[in-house]
This record gives structure tokens, C-alpha cells and sequence, in this order.
């Protein structure tokens, strides 16, 4: 058995706590479950690679120092932290076992969209999301003419007032593009600052579609723009399709200039 | 090899951890709601009202007990339901056999009254007006086994609606979004949808209209009727009534206009109410010829429905118009523009082209409605016809005080009559305007309610009886009249003026007008009327009307000296107000240090509302499910692979 083998299997033995929390996440509706569409993701594009490799004694080191943390930190920490150090832990190994790579940040933010993060996104940054975008919103509308006035995260028109309320904060939306972004960026294997530039962009191109779709879905709530049954879900699903060519020609540019060469 | 060592050391550390925290709990945001303990939660025990009218003046008596069989002192809080009609004039307590008449304050004040009485522990009740037809009672201090008893006075007038006298006692608050987050307050309990009501419910009415009654009846519960030529009795026949408004009609017999004058005196002031009913059924030859000015809002908010509703009001109401009357045709959005410089006849060919007019607008702009309604009071008027405008909008403007202002002073030239439209309207604007023209409002908020609420305004609108009334005093010295200028009269809408008078009680009152083509005049000679016994009411009324005024301007103009003029009212006459607040209470100290918690009495849901009510009716924009975002990454993803492994590409 290589030593890279030998060190993955004893990071699935040690981290075990992580996995029994993340099944016990998955089967009791407190968050939805679709990071294991990630997890599949990430799993299919190691086992593509096929052959391992020694991991190496610098990628080894860290991976001891964060399993080193994980346990002294083990008492106090909650449990999605533990798992983003577990998952950190196993990303070290991976990537250069499979990739040959020092840093595989693609494969990395795979994994971690694979734990249960969106309930506990909502919950921290949802509302500074809404606020913001709620203003944003605000000044737009009034530059078109429509007095509109943000108060919190709603927007007050006459006597209408539209919600920009938690299930409205894009979060979900954010992750899927993420998933995106990062699917593609395995894919293309693109470098760790290519990975970096295409996060960050995917970040201001969902944030800027929220926006967008919030603008629309104004007119929509307040019967500006009667739409039949379906329409708001239809504006929605517009709104991500042009974030998600934004981040497709986004992936063509960065895929022609950051291709790893391994 | 020392690495994989230390690794597996520090691994083989988590699972020991791991069992000594078994107990690890799966954490994700979540709300605890604590239980209230063995307080009382549902303090309200009884309501018992008894209403008596006299004429057209309704005194109302409103029992309310509460009781506290908990273990532990709370402070009951009832939020319910007020005509506001009414003009509620005195409230007392009983407690422990004690008696306490409430005092009327400056709003303020009787909280800090009350506020204090509570932290010292002496048992108190504190009255206040949340909206003018939402009410809310805080009993401080009820201590286990206390029975206290708040009992609360008003007077309403009773106007009639298609010769219909209604007198309704609104029961319950519905579940209503406040609109504005910061106008939000807390939210209110309801049980749930099915569940009777929790406190006893019980509601007696004794009419003695002065007239004989034609019918007396109750839709909305089961009662017990007695009735005789000029009286009649009504008790309800169920002791849980209350998740619904009492609505008692009745009708007066009698086929000619018919007016009355009620006066009373008292130490320092006096006052009469001047009435005017019109007959109960109207032929068409005693209509006079009316003349309409239509002032339609164009602006970019009616897009849509609305101004497709108004069209077809329009057209509807053009039906109704005879080639004898006339009419004109005002659009306003940023400006207005109208018809024809003067009123046109209403033939085929003049009523298409102002429905070509309409036609042609599609709504946009902004809406300036007070320059209209000057522009169409400067329009010349056709002499001896009964003058209405009929205004149409959904009512986002800002200028309101004053729009209400110029109605007032021109209702001896014009009625005015206002439909809201959209599913927004300002209501405080379409209520203030109904008021200011001494009419109804209408409101269509649904594109399904308009036929029925066009067909009332229909009614109301084309039917005057009576056009270019005046109440003349001669030797008889009145003064502060509500209000000062009086409006045509209605089939549907009498005449009602409210005012003072002073010195003898000497001369005549004469309401003239012209009626069915001839002059009509009703001399009252003010010696031969007794004044009565038993009318203060005339006072609660008169300053309910003053009060009503002022409200309208100020909540539209936020002003301060309005807001101390209905405040300086409210003390004056006792009147609960927006600015004024009963409060009564009791000096024996019962509950050192006033701890204690609050229960909201929760409500029954208003009969036919289910529980989707209660959430908020704010819209939101959520986002589409992940899965189907998914759907659409899959899709980019796909494009991505193909187009990389198409023929003819390079890996």
C-alpha cells in the first residue's frame, strides 16, 4: 500500500466524527443536501486521475499540523469548523497524491461546498447580503423614477412593500455558481491564482445578478409587471442564466491564460 | 515515517475526544420559544355591550371583565375593535368593590401614569387609541383570583345608506400587516382558525328612532327581536358571538324629505344637531338636473387595471346621465387637461368624445391632484344643477391637508365623491376626501370588486334630491358649525350639522334648497323645541365631528398645531383621541414591586379569515430552488465539456 493510500484511509478513520455529523446533517432537513452533488463532483474528478502519488513530506506536515488542530481543537470548536479543518486536512493529501499539485484550490472548494454550509451561510451572511442589496436596489429603482425607500431589508413603495427576506439573499445562488466555478476550474485545472481570480469574480457575478433579480422581481411583487403563475420562479432562473454565461466566458479567458501544465 | 507517526498520534486523538463527547448535538440556527409558566393566558372573561339609540344618536355601554385564575400577578393587554364613528367619553374600573372613574390625559401622560402605577403595584387601566378604529385596553397588576371589571362609554351617529340605518359593533381586529416595518408593532395572538371564541360575548340594542320603524333585523348573528310601531328590542340568542361584527339594520317608514332638530343645553355650552333625511324611494322627476365633472387620474401609477377600471366606470356612469344634465371630462397626471372649457350636455356625441378622450391614456406621469381640483372649481358651472365631482385615482399625492381643506370650503358649490383604484390605494386619502365631501369613500383594490363597488357609487352618486342647500339662522345665534358648508342632499345621504349656539334660545333655523324643481324650505321655530334631557351626546358629537376634521389634516400634514387643537378637544370634551388616553387607578398598593407578565389577550380569527392571514401579506422575492439552479450549471458545464471535445479541437 503507498504511503499516500496509508495516509488517506487513516484520515477517514480519524475524521470520523466529521462523517457521522455530516450524514446526521444530511437526514435531518436542517440544511439542504446538495453538497453531495460536490462531494461526487470532487470524488469523480480524483478518481479520473486514477494513479497516486507520494504525497511528499511538505503537503504531510501541514496535513499533520491541521489534524493537530482539529483534535487539540476538538472540545470547543463546532462542528462545521472541524470540518472545514478535516476537509482541509484531506485536500492536502489529495492534491498532490492525485494532482501532483502543492495546492489544488478547485478541489479544495469543492469539498468544502460539499458540507452543509448554506443554512449556516443564511444564517451569518444573509442579512448583511439583503442589506446591502437592498440599497443597492433602492437606488437603482429611484434612479428609474420610482420612489422607492429602503427600509432594512424591504423596500417600501407607496404602500407596497417587497421583502428582500432570507430565502431572497442569493446565498443559494452563490453556492451553485461556486459549484460552477470550481467544477470547471478541476476541469480546466486551472492554477491556484486563476482559481482565486475565478472565485472571486463568480463572488461580484452572483452578487451583481441577485441584484438584478431583486430590481425585476420589484415590478413583479408590486404588479408593475403582471406576470402569470411560474413568472417570478421564470425571473429567477433568468437572472442565474446570465450569471452563469458571465461565469462560462469568465472560465474561457482564465482556462486560456492559468492551465496548469500538470 | 516521524511525520506519519505524529499523524497517526494525532488522529488516533480525535476518536478518544470524539466519545467523550458523545453527546455532540447536530447544530444549526433554531428559535426557542420558553413557556409561560402558570400565568394566566387568557384574561378576558366577558364583553357585555348594551347599545340605546335615540333618533339617530347611538349611546353604547361596553362591559369588559377580566380575571386572573393563574398563580402569578400579569398585566392584561386587549387590543379590540371601535366605530370610528364613535366618540368615546368616559371609562371606569372596578376592583376588590372599588370603584375608580378614569381620567382623561394628554396621551403621554396617562402612559407615565400608568407606567408608575404599575411599578409601584397598584392595580390600573389605561385606554388609548392605536387607529381610529383600534383600541387598547392594558390592565396593570390583576393579582390571582382578581375579577376587574372596565367599563367604557361612547356615542356614535348613525347615518343612513340607501335609507338603511346600520348600527355595528365591531367585534374583533383582524390580522393585518402594518405596512411600514417601522410602524410595525407587536405582533398580535390569534388562536387558530376554527376555534370558538374564548371569552363570552353578549350584546343587546334598544332603537326608539323617533320615526316608525319599517324593519329592524341582524345578519351576522342569532338574536331575539321584539319590536312595536316606534320601538324595538334585540338581544343576541349566542354567548360566543364575538369572532364577528354585530351589524343591526333597520328602516324608518316615511316617503318626504324629513329633517329634525335636537338641542341641548348645558352649563357653559349648547348644542343642536340639524338633520335632513332624504325620502326613501326617489322618483326620477324629483331629481334635479345634475351636472358632473369626471377628474380622472392619468399618472404612471394607474397603469393597468386601474385606469382600465376607471374607463369602464366612466362609460358605466355615462349610462346614467340624462340629455338634460351636463358634464365635462378632467385628466390629470403632471398637469391636467380637460374636456371642454364648459360643462357639455350629456348627448351620444359629446359622451363619445370624452370617452375617445379616456381611451387615448395609457397612465404615466406624475399626479398632481389639488392643481385639478382648483382647474375644475374655476370651471364655469351651469346654473340650478346639483354639482358633483367624482374623482378617481389611487391616490398617491402629497398634498392632502389641502385638498381637504378646499373641498370643505366649496361643498356649498360642489359634492365631491372619491374612487380609489389600485391594489395599493392611499386610503387615508380616499377616506379623507369621503370625508371632506360628507360622502362614503370607495375603494376597489381587486379588479373582481369592481362591478359591485361601481354599481354602489352608481347609486350613491347620481341620485340628489336636494341641491343648493343653505342653513340660514335668524335670531338664533349658532356658531362653530360642523360643517360649515353643507353638501347637496343624497337619496343615500342625509344632512347632519353639528354646532353650537348661544344666548336665547329664541328665532328660527331654515334648511331650504331646491327640490324636484321647487324651492323647498323647513322653518324651525327654536322656541318650540324642548331641548332634551338626556342629549349630551349632542356635545360628544359635535367634537367627535371637530376632531375628525383635524385628524384628516394633520395626519396629512404631520402638523403640530392640528395635533394640539385635538389634543386641547379631547380634554376639553373627555374624548378619547389619537393625542388622549383614559386612565384609572386604583391607590391600594397590591403587588409590591408591579413584577408581573404581560398577556396578550390572545383573538379569535374574524369568522371566514383563515390562518394564512396571520402571516405577513409583505411580498417577497426568493430565490429559485438550488436543484433547479443546478440545472442550469449542469447545462454551462456540459457546453464546456462538448465544445472542449468537439471534433477538430485540441485537448
Amino acid at each position: 500500500m503507498t504511503r499516500a493510500a496509508g495516509v488517506l484511509a487513516v484520515q477517514l478513520v480519524a475524521f470520523w466524527p466529521v462523517w457521522r455529523w455530516y450524514v446526521s446533517r444530511l437526514a435531518d432537513g436542517s440544511d439542504e443536501p446538495w453538497g453531495i452533488v460536490a462531494l461526487a463532483t470532487a470524488c469523480a474528478f480524483v478518481l479520473a486521475r486514477g494513479r497516486l502519488r507520494d504525497p511528499g513530506d511538505g503537503p504531510l506536515r501541514a496535513a499533520t499540523a491541521l489534524t493537530a488542530a482539529y483534535a487539540a481543537g476538538y472540545p470547543w470548536l463546532p462542528p462545521l469548523v472541524r470540518a472545514l479543518i478535516a476537509v482541509a486536512a484531506v485536500a492536502h493529501v489529495a492534491a498532490p497524491a492525485f494532482f501532483g499539485r502543492r495546492v489544488h484550490l478547485a478541489l479544495a472548494g469543492l469539498l468544502v461546498l460539499s458540507l452543509p454550509v448554506i443554512a449556516s451561510l443564511q444564517f451569518y451572511a444573509g442579512w448583511p447580503v439583503r442589506l446591502v442589496t437592498t440599497r443597492i436596489c433602492a437606488a437603482l429603482l429611484d434612479a428609474m423614477g420610482y420612489a422607492v425607500e429602503p427600509a432594512g431589508t424591504c423596500l417600501v413603495w407607496r404602500a407596497d412593500m417587497v421583502a428582500v427576506d432570507a430565502p431572497c439573499s442569493g446565498i443559494r445562488m452563490l453556492w451553485t455558481g461556486l459549484y460552477l466555478t470550481f467544477t470547471l476550474a478541476c476541469f480546466a485545472r486551472l492554477t491556484t491564482r486563476g482559481t482565486w481570480i475565478a472565485y472571486a469574480a463568480t463572488t461580484a457575478a452572483v452578487f451583481a445578478g441577485n441584484v438584478l433579480r431583486t430590481t425585476a422581481l420589484f415590478f413583479v411583487e408590486t404588479r408593475l409587471w403582471p406576470l402569470p403563475e411560474g413568472g417570478h420562479a421564470a425571473v429567477g432562473m433568468a437572472s442565474f442564466a446570465l450569471v452563469t454565461v458571465a461565469i462560462l466566458a469568465m472560465h474561457g479567458a482564465l482556462a486560456r491564460r492559468f492551465r496548469c501544465v500538470a | 515515517m516521524r511525520t506519519l507517526i505524529a499523524l497517526l498520534i494525532a488522529a488516533l486523538a480525535s476518536p478518544a475526544l470524539a466519545v467523550v463527547h458523545l453527546t455532540d448535538k447536530t447544530l444549526s440556527p433554531y428559535f426557542l420559544v420558553k413557556g409561560a409558566g402558570k400565568a394566566e393566558r387568557l384574561p378576558l372573561r366577558s364583553t357585555s355591550v348594551k347599545a340605546r339609540v335615540a333618533g339617530t344618536i347611538a349611546d353604547v355601554t361596553v362591559v369588559q371583565e377580566y380575571k386572573n385564575e393563574g398563580d402569578a400577578p400579569i398585566e392584561a393587554v386587549y387590543v379590540f375593535p371601535g366605530s370610528t364613528r364613535a366618540a368615546v367619553h368616559a371609562m371606569t374600573m372596578t376592583i376588590g368593590g372599588r370603584r375608580r372613574v378614569a381620567k382623561i390625559m394628554e396621551k403621554a401622560k396617562a402612559a407615565a401614569t400608568y407606567q408608575q402605577a404599575k411599578q409601584e403595584g397598584k392595580s390600573a387601566a389605561l385606554l388609548e387609541q392605536e387607529r381610529p378604529n383600534v383600541f387598547r385596553m392594558s390592565v396593570a397588576n390583576v393579582m390571582p383570583g382578581d375579577v376587574v371589571v372596565v367599563e367604557m362609554s361612547y356615542t356614535e351617529m348613525l347615518v343612513p345608506r340607501d335609507g338603511v340605518y346600520e348600527l355595528a359593533y365591531p367585534t374583533v381586529v383582524g390580522p393585518r400587516y402594518e405596512g411600514r416595518p417601522d410602524g410595525a408593532g407587536p405582533g398580535q395572538a390569534y388562536t387558530h382558525e376554527g376555534v370558538a371564541p374564548q371569552s363570552t360575548f353578549a350584546f343587546e340594542a334598544v332603537i326608539e328612532a323617533g320615526l316608525e320603524l319599517a324593519e329592524v333585523g341582524c345578519a351576522t348573528h342569532r338574536t331575539r327581536i321584539a319590536k312595536t310601531a316606534l320601538r324595538a328590542t334585540l338581544a343576541l340568542d349566542e354567548d360566543r358571538g364575538g369572532d364577528r361584527d354585530v351589524i343591526v339594520r333597520y328602516r324608518l317608514s316615511g316617503e318626504r324629505i324629513a329633517s329634525g332638530l335636537l338641542l341641548s343645553e348645558d352649563a357653559g355650552e349648547n348644542f343642536f344637531l340639524l338633520t335632513v333625511q332624504p325620502p326613501v324611494h326617489v322618483e326620477a322627476g324629483e331629481i334635479p338636473a345634475r351636472e358632473y365633472v369626471f377628474i380622472v387620474d392619468v399618472s404612471g401609477s394607474m397603469n393597468g387595471y386601474p385606469l382600465e377600471v376607471a374607463k369602464t366606470l366612466i362609460k358605466d356612469l355615462f349610462g346614467e346621465l340624462l340629455p338634460r344634465d351636463s358634464f365635462n371630462l378632467m385628466l390629470f397626471s403632471g398637469g391636467n387637461s380637460v374636456l371642454a372649457p364648459r360643462p357639455l350636455p350629456a348627448t351620444a356625441a359629446n359622451l363619445e368624445r370624452a370617452l375617445v378622450m379616456l381611451a387615448r391614456e395609457n397612465g404615466a406621469g406624475a399626479t398632481e391632484l389639488l392643481p385639478a381640483l382648483e382647474a375644475a372649481l374655476a370651471l364655469p358651472r351651469d346654473a340650478g344643477k346639483s354639482r358633483s365631482f367624482v374623482v378617481i385615482t389611487d391616490g398617491y399625492v402629497s398634498c392632502e391637508a389641502r385638498a381637504f381643506q378646499l373641498i370643505r370650503e366649496n361643498l356649498g358649490q360642489a359634492n365631491l365623491f372619491a374612487l380609489g383604484i389600485g391594489s395599493s390605494v392611499n386610503r387615508h386619502l380616499i377616506e379623507g376626501l369621503a370625508r371632506a365631501g360628507a360622502a362614503e369613500p370607495f375603494v376597489v383594490t381587486a379588479p373582481e370588486d369592481a362591478p359591485a363597488t361601481a354599481a354602489a357609487l352608481r347609486r350613491y352618486v347620481t341620485a340628489p334630491v336636494m341641491t343648493d342647500v343653505r342653513v340660514a339662522c335668524e335670531g338664533f345665534e349658532a356658531y362653530d358649525l360642523e360643517p360649515k358648508w353643507q353638501p347637496d342632499l343624497l337619496s343615500e345621504r342625509p344632512i347632519v350639522v353639528c354646532g353650537k349656539w348661544r344666548g336665547a334660545r329664541t328665532g328660527s333655523i331654515t334648511v331650504s334648497g331646491l327640490a324636484a324643481g321647487r324651492r323647498y324650505a323647513q322653518t324651525y321655530r327654536v322656541g318650540e323645541v324642548t331641548p332634551g334631557k338626556d342629549l349630551t351626546a349632542l356635545r360628544y358629537l359635535w367634537a367627535r365631528s371637530a376632531i375628525a376634521r383635524l385628524t384628516d389634516d394633520q395626519r396629512a400634514a404631520g402638523d403640530a398645531q392640528r395635533a394640539g387643537e385635538i389634543t386641547k378637544l379631547g380634554l376639553a370634551y373627555g374624548l378619547l383621541t389619537e393625542f388622549t388616553s383614559f386612565i384609572a387607578v386604583d391607590e391600594v398598593i397590591r403587588n409590591a414591586g408591579g413584577d408581573g407578565k404581560t398577556v396578550a389577550q390572545p383573538l379569535p380569527l374574524p369568522k371566514g379569515v383563515g390562518e394564512a392571514a396571520t402571516q405577513a401579506l409583505v411580498s417577497s422575492a426568493p430565490e429559485p430552488e438550488v436543484w433547479a439552479l443546478l440545472v442550469i450549471a449542469m447545462i454551462g458545464i456540459a457546453a464546456v465539456v462538448t465544445r472542449r471535445d468537439a471534433p477538430g479541437r485540441a485537448a
